[in-house]
């Protein structure tokens, strides 16, 4: 019994250990000066020192990349939450001709791969010359299928009672719903906020073809570049950047860990 | 009853008018809910998949769109020819197979033992899940350093007869590279959709079993297994489509120090960097949006079978 439970803790910790050594070495990279002695654990202090983040944020456009990054996820996260909420509970709610046409089509292009938009998108973004501006990194993204189909299951699946009681009172429907139904949609909106921060935080392929000036990079595609070019062409450098660009996802993460799970259950398991 | 009835239809035919109106309203709101959606999924999801159709019969240049020809399906013979194109799409297959019974068996395991009575478990459930919300530029690039010449996890691997080279630059060294990372980036996320499976197993059919005098591998066996069918499904659905699609950390370790996309050789090349390179580096939009829609049949099936699937579970 007792060995069993000792064979437990070990593959649990050892996986634990396997999961986290990128991020370590990731982070005692960023602080090794040189390149050279990155592969060569020392207890020389000298060795350590901040110069690879004082490089980074003075050398590259990193500054710029923040900005937009927080920037272009933050309002897509706001347009999801209020667009495909206000879908869901229609879908939900509703009585509209042609419904279940509305339902289906959600569904459909739940199912289309993103890749196959990246080639048309870009020609109608250049088209409209919008290419490097924020209108071409924000506007295709403002909605989800996903975001709709959670929010429409939250609300057929919940009572609605107090938003009838509402009605009696003679409040309108959007009243009721900004005032009462959304308040309560609270664990289906941060569900859903979560997936769309997390997606269009790490988004790389579209950012990559609709930004194609370093000052309006995003992060991804900015670290990216410095990894992959040589205009840093530097080991530690590079991870001094991964760090700066992997915090707020930690932080993101770490708040609201217990939804994440529940999330991935939900968006997984009954979508 | 008959009664209640009838009083409500009175009513109805009294205020009919009033009834109307109250109706039209609600299809007004409706609609002022249902527009922002609907006008932006149209514009930028569903016209996009018919715009790529049609440059996929084209010659198609982004720099003069208007010049455009029609070849018919002349992208879809060449591409079926482009020994490049084919690579791709064996090495997105070859990933599969080795990925999938691989991650899923990891994260059944991990999941069952997280399951039992053992301390620590949101830990350890916090530390699982961290790779896969961690960006796959990040990740790519790291791994690249970490599975470099003289790299931490090279040189672990040294002990076990496999040679001390940069993984990225050697055709099979760098195919497992990509395995390991899409491994190392998954099973968090899989355990987590098992582990919400396992709580939906009653209790007392262990106890049953127990008192059967059933071992645990028998219970896990002949319970946990057959029980966990439809999650292993989902689980296999989920981790098909996300391997078929796999693009970032391929593209990252093979670009690095300025390679072509899929180096060395074509070793790394997944469906969609192809189509990403050929639209993107080389602008052969028209060639690349076929490769596209062959890529977009072959995800959407196994999508719509995955909903069919589960569709189907639902109601029966």
């Amino acid at each position: 019994m007792n060995t069993k439970r000792i064979l437990f803790y070990l593959v649990l910790g050892l996986t634990a250990f396997v999961m986290l050594l990128p991020f370590i070495w990731t982070l005692y990279a960023s602080f090794v000066k040189q390149d050279l002695n990155v592969d060569t654990f020392s207890f020389d202090l000298a060795q350590y020192g901040i110069d690879n983040f004082v490089y980074i944020i003075t050398q590259s456009h990193i500054a710029d990349w923040y900005k937009n990054s927080v920037f272009v996820t933050g309002v897509i996260t706001i347009c999801n939450l209020l667009f495909n909420s206000m879908a869901g509970y229609a879908l939900a709610r509703v009585r509209l001709p042609g419904k279940n046409i509305m339902f289906f089509f959600t569904l459909g292009i739940m199912m289309v791969p993103v890749q196959i938009l990246l080639i048309p998108i870009f020609v109608m973004m250049a088209k409209m010359g919008w290419i490097n501006t924020y209108f071409a990194l924000i506007v295709p993204f403002m909605v989800n299928p996903f975001g709709v189909f959670l929010m429409r299951q939250f609300f057929v699946g919940f009572p609605s009672e107090l938003e009838e009681a509402a009605k009696m009172d003679g409040l309108s429907r959007i009243a009721i719903f900004f005032r009462i139904a959304l308040p309560l949609a609270k664990p289906a909106l941060i569900a859903q906020a979560i997936f769309i921060f997390v997606w269009n935080w790490n988004s790389f392929p579209f950012p990559s073809i609709l930004a194609t000036e370093p000052d309006m990079f995003t992060l991804p595609v900015g670290i990216y570049q410095i990894t992959n070019t040589a205009y840093t062409s530097s080991i530690t450098k590079s991870m001094a950047g991964v760090v700066l660009m992997t915090i707020p996802t930690l932080i993101f993460f770490m708040v609201f860990q217990k939804h994440f799970m529940k999330s991935s259950i939900n968006t997984g398991v009954k979508g | 009853m008959q009664n209640v009835s009838t009083q409500t239809r009175a009513t109805n035919v009294k205020g009919k008018r009033k009834i109307s109106r109250t109706r039209l309203k609600e299809i007004g709101t409706g609609v002022f809910f249902m527009a922002p959606f609907l006008l932006i999924a149209g514009i930028f999801i569903f016209y996009p998949i018919l715009y790529s159709l049609q440059i996929s019969f084209q010659n198609f240049s982004y720099l003069n769109p208007s010049a455009a020809e029609w070849v018919g399906l002349e992208n879809y013979r060449k591409l079926l020819q482009d020994t490049t194109f084919l690579t791709a799409i064996w090495n997105t297959v070859k990933l599969l197979i080795i990925v999938l019974p691989i991650q899923t068996i990891i994260s059944l395991v991990l999941a069952n033992i997280l399951n039992s009575k053992i301390k620590g478990k949101s830990f350890f459930r916090i530390v699982f899940y961290l790779p896969y919300i961690t960006s796959p530029i990040a990740v790519g690039a790291v791994m690249v350093y970490l599975f470099n010449q003289d790299g931490l996890v090279t040189r672990f691997f040294t002990l076990f007869g496999l040679e001390n080279v940069a993984w990225y630059t050697d055709g099979d060294y760098a195919f497992y590279l990509i395995v390991l990372i899409i491994i190392w980036t998954q099973i968090g996320f899989y355990t987590v959709i098992y582990l919400s499976g396992l709580q939906s197993i009653p209790e007392d059919l262990y106890e049953a079993a127990r008192i059967d005098g059933a071992s645990r591998l028998q219970q896990f066996l002949h319970i946990t297994v057959p029980l966990l069918k439809p999650t292993t499904f989902l689980v296999l659905f989920m981790g098909g489509l996300a391997t078929l699609q796999i693009f970032e950390q391929p593209y990252v370790v093979s670009t690095t120090g300025g390679a072509l996309p899929g180096s060395p050789g074509d070793s790394t090349l997944t469906m969609v960097m192809y189509l990403y390179t050929q639209a993107f580096k080389y602008f052969e939009m028209g060639y690349a949006s076929a490769a596209a829609f062959i890529i977009f049949v072959m995800i959407f099936s196994l999508t719509v079978l995955q909903y069919l699937f589960f569709e189907r579970k639902n109601k029966g």
